[in-house]
């Protein structure tokens, strides 16, 4: 991931002043307040926000990411929400290494699922699809110990073969179980710089 | 907002709404305050419903069966024809216009259109419901597909895809979660208008029933035909709201 001068604003609030960030770790961790931009710099990593001006924003084309808000569709089934709308084979998901963390429930329909639920059910969706690069906006929200783990090492695995992570946690349990790069967001506005934590 | 049926206060209050109109009419007219030019006796609108050849039920039935059909196939079209213009901006482009510039016609002003169309015939009656709903319908599905929210356009970029590209998976229930308060609004304007259609050339019907108490100075049956139509408009919009939470069932959650 590289970042050069990057600008971006909201109508009233200025982001990201210049703000320039490299990182070649497969693991990119995000993390500071609530409301200091680690949700929008993810954003625009997965080209949903465009800089106000970038020199350069390099990521690879194939980018996925989720966000700290539901997005399974309530009225599909969870087999329905990753099947019917990635167009993956029923028997790729079972062959799925967290497959199993999911297969008593993905029959349910997503409303009656809890948070917890979902949120599996939606890291899998996007696992399956392995793209080069995963915006995850708190992945482990709602996860329940066990999960945490199972998705921990997945990633941990993973990351080290073939995808890259970037991150937002205000976890630090998080930190501490996946070793990579560490950005760190002040809560002041606009950012220019990000510190560097511990790896 | 306290539910109705658990507290009192608000139990009684619905009473009042219901009852205060009859008991208005009651009070008016046992008083005397009122002369039956203006304002029929009860007992005398009652008798009414008795004395209409042919059976009340059958005006009743064939606005019913008109509504029905007109309400039913001009909200699917309306449906269909806002998923289309919001799926292609090509397409939105060429029918955006005439949609917008349609649909502020008032469907009373497009009777004379069906007339000289279509003459007295029942597709002309059903067409004029049709188009009368269907492109307010149209434009209210294109605008709440346009305002899916941003986390589900990430889902959907995310995948490789655009909300538009699941029109049964997405389009269809999305719409369907939204939409009601356009279809209740596009149901009363629907009973409007197979009444006044029926006032023109029919020989059945509750807009028939007004047309020829009219002619024969019958308020009674007037009176009597405004409650049918106050009564037909709050059960049907009743059933359409529970029908319509019994068909978006996630939503209860």
């Amino acid at each position: 991931m590289r970042i050069r001068n990057l600008s971006f604003s909201y109508s009233r609030q200025t982001i990201f002043e210049d703000l320039s960030v490299e990182s070649s770790s497969s693991v990119i961790f995000l993390t500071g307040p609530p409301g200091s931009g680690k949700t929008t710099l993810l954003k625009i990593l997965a080209g949903y926000l465009k800089p106000d001006h970038a020199d350069m924003v390099d990521v690879p084309l194939s980018i996925g990411m989720i966000v700290q808000e539901p997005t399974l569709l309530p009225w599909l089934s969870g087999l329905e929400n990753i099947v019917g709308l990635t167009g993956v084979s029923l028997s790729s998901l079972e062959s799925h290494q967290l497959f199993y963390l999911i297969a008593s429930f993905v029959h349910a329909k997503a409303f009656a699922m809890s948070y917890g639920q979902q949120r599996l059910i939606e890291l899998i969706r996007l696992l399956i699809l392995q793209p080069e690069v995963l915006c995850l906006d708190e992945p482990f929200n709602f996860l329940d110990k066990s999960s945490r783990t199972a998705v921990l090492d997945f990633i941990r695995s993973y990351a080290s073969t073939s995808s890259q992570f970037v991150i937002s946690t205000h976890s630090l349990d998080d930190l501490r179980e996946l070793s990579g790069d560490c950005l760190i967001f002040d809560g002041a506005f606009p950012v220019q710089t990000l510190k560097r934590g511990p790896k | 907002m306290s539910p109705p049926q658990k507290n009192p206060i608000r139990r009684v209050s619905r009473v009042i709404g219901v009852t205060i109109l009859p008991v208005l009419w009651g009070l008016a007219k046992s008083h005397a305050w009122v002369s039956d030019r203006y304002l029929p006796s009860i007992q005398s609108v009652i008798q009414a419903a008795f004395d209409i050849q042919p059976s009340i039920v059958l005006h009743l039935g064939s606005t019913v069966g008109r509504l029905m059909i007109g309400f039913a196939l001009g909200a699917l079209a309306g449906l269909a024809l806002g998923m289309l213009i919001a799926s292609s901006d090509f397409i939105s482009d060429i029918l955006s216009p005439v949609i917008g510039s349609t649909r502020s016609v008032p469907g009373v002003a497009l009777i004379p259109f069906f007339l000289l169309w279509f003459g007295f015939s029942e597709w002309g009656r059903y067409l004029l419901v049709i188009c009368g709903i269907a492109f307010n319908i149209a434009v209210a599905t294109k605008q709440i597909i346009d305002s899916t929210p941003e986390q589900y356009h990430i889902m959907f970029a995310s995948l490789g895809r655009k909300n538009t590209d699941f029109p049964l998976k997405y389009m269809l229930p999305y719409v369907a979660e939204n939409i009601l308060p356009t279809l209740r609004f596009s149901l009363s304007m629907a009973i409007g208008l197979v009444v006044t259609s029926e006032l023109l050339g029919s020989q059945i019907g509750l807009g028939y029933l007004i047309q020829t108490s009219l002619n024969t100075f019958s308020l009674n049956v007037l009176f009597l035909v405004a409650i049918i139509l106050g009564l037909l408009s709050t059960i049907s919009d009743s059933l359409l709201t529970y029908t319509w939470k019994q068909l978006t069932y996630w939503t209860k959650s």
